[in-house]
């Protein structure tokens, strides 16, 4: 064993021919492509390096550029005693390159206490979608060739194009070796598995370097580059695909989609959007569209994490589609709205030619497909932070710190505006810690872990002559997540209505009850905690709410990335919701310090709502949500019985159709399974805003007579 | 004016198309030994008390001394007293202009849907006046309106009201007159001379009929005849069981302990054999 074929990425970025980062990465790549081991599973159909690379010690990943592994290191020295010395040397030259290393090194103590105290965390790796349709139309030659034009403009750029080129050479190594090895296998190969293996050689006669010639071959060549160093989002996959399903044979090209689709479920793939308009409202549904939701249907995965986009013009059996995949109880496809999304797209500055081929990235994110770098989460924001310094003077309840900025003594405001004055300059002073961390993360991306790979396959790179993380990409805006705003929302209207309004107590005792945990302060822990919530379509505390989201979406977009655009806001909070909870101290909503709970998406805080669907979202529709520029997610919960009928599944899709054409972003919808059920028996104070739709009539699970909750506990096991 | 509702129910699916807000009024001249709505055929506010929730602490003697007793009038100051749940009030004077504003909240997606809004009860037709504010109201924003109703009051009322009315969900629950005073407590024959009268007007018209085992289930092929010769359709609701607990809760016997809910399977068949419809709604 030689260090070329144990740590070939290593080797080849040790041994490259120019200092620079970019051409050590692609050299690195480049020697990958040709040394890794590479396994042939016709069972899988399509073949791809899978998952090899980041089986070595040094490694370059999507999310977190240059990597170690110490295991895999003491296990490549325990395989290869001899080597022993080498090994170190070799993972001793990369430490000082670890790029999440460098990141935090470069933190300040005080950055670090922001992101230990849950106050908000910044970075600068994640997501992207490059743009598989130009691969799919052009192939690897194509993107030599226009490699090649953009050469002659940029001269001073040649080791760079060097790079860029050097990677689809990798990517033509690995098909060229794959082809090989399926012609060796050929002569002992059972006479199915030959079928297959004739496939794979005729398609790698043609792909990567020209267009694929049927559905087999972009899939093919879709799965080979996808898989290429790190799997991540498709993008828009019918866009990509579409034209080559729509034409190919019906039996076959769904086996291969299937096929496709089992390999994204084994290597947990992030998001694949289907469903667009263009931006002139046309619809661009097609066979491919609706048979990836039957798939989703069929093979109920959790995988990919499936997005679906529509408009007003979305025909009726698409919807339908889609509630019948909801159906399964998957939760998927998430549902986005053209209408909000691109609009707030165009407002910071993208034509809306461009707008409207935004898809979904990683969790929910929104990149703009092929064309930016800006589907990751650059920061969170936790709200309710903003509202505990703004009611401690700055101090974080949770550390006992001084974090926050000294905004004054809160128990000295004679005003509601006062207070709110203070709460938005925490949230100002939050948003920048937050940039700075976040474009200081950039740059280390851009000078440590650059990708010539992406660069190739995101518009504006070979263009400019810039890599995908050097501000390469044609959008390069950024999106922080906000966790807590309905929590907050709900505090600061029972401090409005108990302090200010009704005065019935002073800041002075909210803020000893708050620093107590409530103890001793029964009365006002029950006012506070039974006071208005968010989400049952109450004024006062939904114009609070669209006030503090207002500000908020707005302030970061006067902030600039280091990409070249500007941070936008979102909300995908989900199961970090709890850890942000448990960060904050006791809160004006009744949280109580040490208690988890907090708001999982942009609508109620947990099981507040109680008067129904049409009042969450109405509750939910006073916020602007044309500014925002990342998902903006609303989960919602139903009863399987809700998706059982044909009056049910239409009032769902109406009730989709209502949010969005009143200015909602986002739907993620539950279909509760069995198991919550059970738990709703058990826990009922966790499902208060369970509802069940049962004998013409709504009701909440939890106040149903047990016999009738057993009864329908037992029933939605046979459900669908 | 005011009147007397227990509910307002938002996302209604049930009662007449598309999304609906549906008001339920107290008071009903009725008595089906099947209602699963039992607190609302009382006109007055009352008190229902969760017994399995009750943990016995007292504190809602300390605001009521009669919070045990008989002589319970329903002011609910008890409610709020108890920090368990345990007690509910049902029944509350509002407006019309508060519930037309309430109802008029969710009019984007009645929009959407074809939805509307929807007056049951209870009989919402004992309430006339108020209900004819309500959907008078409603009609000059635009909204369609149904009412729920059981037929048995003056002829006068529906006359009154079928211009402000989209549709009528008119409840058949027999035809045999003996049988259905055993069930409801009343005769019929009121009800069956409104429902031809109605039959007769423009208003949309749609009769429903609670299918009880071992109460009223021999008369559904005379109502789906009834409905037929109006020239109407008949639609089918099976008998299930959640309005038991709150039997319980008003201190008061089920009527019916060992009734079943038909089986799915069996209402469907049974609706195609005499030409009802039936959409199995979950129960």
């Amino acid at each position: 064993m030689d260090m070329q074929h144990l740590e070939p990425f290593a080797w080849g970025y040790m041994h490259a021919p120019k200092p620079d980062a970019e051409t050590r990465i692609a050299y690195g790549i480049k020697t990958w492509a040709e040394n890794i081991p590479l396994k042939l599973d016709i069972t899988d159909w399509f073949v791809s390096p899978l998952g090899k690379m980041s089986a070595q010690a040094v490694s370059y990943q999507r999310a977190d550029g240059i990597c170690l592994n110490e295991k895999i290191r003491d296990k490549n020295i325990e395989a290869y005693p001899e080597l022993e010395e080498t090994i170190n040397v070799y993972y001793d030259y990369f430490r000082p390159y670890e790029t999440m290393r460098v990141i935090s090194k470069y933190r300040t103590p005080m950055q670090e206490k922001m992101e230990i105290n849950k106050c908000c965390w910044a970075a600068g790796g994640g997501h992207s979608n490059p743009d598989y349709e130009l691969l799919l139309r052009v192939g690897t030659n194509g993107l030599r060739e226009k490699i090649a034009r953009f050469r002659k403009i940029h001269t001073d750029k040649s080791d760079l194009y060097d790079a860029f080129e050097m990677t689809l050479y990798a990517l033509e190594t690995v098909a060229r070796r794959l082809q090989e090895m399926a012609r060796a296998r050929l002569a002992y190969a059972a006479e199915t598995d030959k079928i297959v293996l004739l496939r794979l050689i005729e398609a790698f006669d043609n792909i990567p370097q020209n267009r694929p010639r049927n559905f087999f071959e972009a899939c093919e060549l879709f799965w080979l580059s996808f898989v290429f160093i790190d799997v991540d989002s498709p993008g828009l996959f019918d866009y990509a695909l579409g034209a080559y399903y729509e034409n190919d044979d019906p039996d076959d090209r769904y086996a291969c989609l299937s096929k496709l689709w089992e390999l994204f479920h084994k290597t947990r793939t992030w998001n694949l959007c289907v469903g667009r308009s263009d931006e002139f409202g046309g619809d661009h549904t097609c066979k491919l569209t609706y048979d990836v939701l039957r798939l989703a249907r069929e093979k109920k995965y959790d995988t990919p994490n499936l997005t679906l986009r529509v408009h007003p013009n979305t025909p009726d059996a698409l919807w339908e589609a889609a509630a019948k995949t909801l159906a399964t109880g998957i939760g998927m496809p998430a549902i986005y709205n053209d209408e909000v999304v691109c609009p707030a797209l165009e407002a910071l500055g993208i034509p809306a030619s461009d707008s409207h081929l935004y898809c979904m990235n990683g969790c929910n994110q929104i990149d703009i497909f092929g064309k930016s770098h800006m589907g990751l989460e650059d920061g969170e924001i936790s709200v309710c932070k903003a509202l505990e310094f703004a009611l401690f003077n700055g101090t974080c309840k949770f550390s006992e710190e001084k974090l926050g900025l000294e905004t004054g003594d809160a128990a000295a405001f004679a005003t509601f505006d006062q207070l709110m004055e203070a709460y938005k300059k925490q949230i100002e002073y939050m948003a920048d810690y937050i940039t700075d961390m976040s474009n200081q993360a950039q740059k280390i991306f851009a000078s440590y872990a650059p990708n010539p790979w992406k660069s190739v396959f995101v518009h504006g790179c070979i263009e400019k002559g810039l890599d995908y993380k050097n501000r390469g990409p044609i959008y390069g805006h950024g999106q922080v997540l906000t966790e807590g705003l309905p929590d907050t929302a709900d505090s600061l209207a029972a401090i409005k209505h108990f302090v200010f309004e009704e005065k019935k107590y002073t800041m002075a005792q909210l803020i000893e009850a708050l620093d107590k945990n409530f103890a001793g302060y029964d009365a006002l822990f029950r006012d506070f905690s039974t006071w208005h919530k968010f989400g049952n379509d109450l004024d006062d505390v939904d114009e609070i709410y669209a006030e503090i989201t207002d500000h908020l979406y707005r302030y970061f977009q006067t902030k600039q990335t280091f990409r070249g655009g500007k941070f936008g806001v979102g909300c995908s909070t989900f199961h970090r919701a709890p850890d942000y909870g448990f960060h904050c101290g006791a809160l004006p909503n009744g949280k109580k310090k040490g208690e988890k709970l907090l708001a999982d998406s942009i609508g109620a805080s947990p099981g507040c709502d109680k008067c129904g669907p049409t009042a969450l979202l109405n509750s939910v529709m006073r916020a602007n949500q044309y500014l925002a520029v990342s998902g903006n997610v609303l989960q919602m919960k139903f009863n399987k019985a809700q998706f059982r009928t044909q009056t049910g599944m239409a009032a769902f899709i109406a009730l989709a159709k209502t949010y969005f054409a009143g200015g909602g972003q986002t739907l993620q919808i539950n279909v509760v399974s069995r198991e919550e059920l059970q738990d709703a028996v058990v826990h009922p104070e966790k499902h208060e805003d369970l509802i069940v739709r049962v004998g013409g009539f709504s009701q909440y699970f939890i106040k149903l007579a047990p016999p009738l909750q057993e009864n329908i506990i037992t029933r939605s096991e046979n459900d669908l | 004016m005011t009147g007397t509702i227990f509910d307002i129910q938002r996302f209604s699916m049930h009662d007449g198309p598309g999304i609906r807000t549906t008001v339920f009024f107290k008071g009903c001249n009725l008595r089906c030994l099947w209602c699963h709505n039992p607190e609302s055929q009382a006109g007055n506010p009352q008190l229902l008390f969760y017994k399995e929730k009750c943990v016995g602490c007292g504190a809602c003697r300390q605001v009521c001394a009669r919070a045990f007793t008989s002589d319970c009038v329903g002011e609910g100051n008890c409610v709020p007293a108890c920090r368990h749940g345990a007690r509910e009030i049902s029944g509350r004077q509002e407006t019309a202009a508060a519930v037309v504003s309430a109802a008029l909240r969710d009019k984007a997606f009645y929009a959407h849907s074809g939805g509307g809004v929807t007056l049951s009860g209870g009989e919402p037709l004992l309430q006339s006046a108020f209900a004819k504010e309500i959907l008078c109201a409603l009609k000059e924003n635009g909204v369609h309106t149904a009412v729920e109703t059981a037929g048995d009051v003056p002829g006068s009322v529906f006359e009154e009201l079928a211009p402000f009315v989209d549709l009528f969900l008119f409840d058949l629950k027999g035809i045999d007159p003996a049988l259905h005073k055993k069930n409801t407590g009343v005769s019929n024959e009121r009800i069956l001379c409104n429902a031809r009268a109605l039959a007769k007007k423009k208003n949309e018209l749609l009769f429903r009929m609670p299918y009880i085992p071992g109460c009223n289930d021999t008369q559904a092929h005379a109502v789906a005849a009834f409905a037929k010769s109006l020239g109407k359709e008949l639609e089918f609701m099976a008998y299930h069981k959640i309005g038991v607990g709150k039997y319980a809760a008003l201190d008061r016997d089920y009527p019916i302990p060992d009734a079943e809910p038909p089986a799915p399977a069996f209402m469907k068949e049974l609706a195609a054999k005499i030409g009802a419809n039936y959409e199995w709604t979950g129960v």
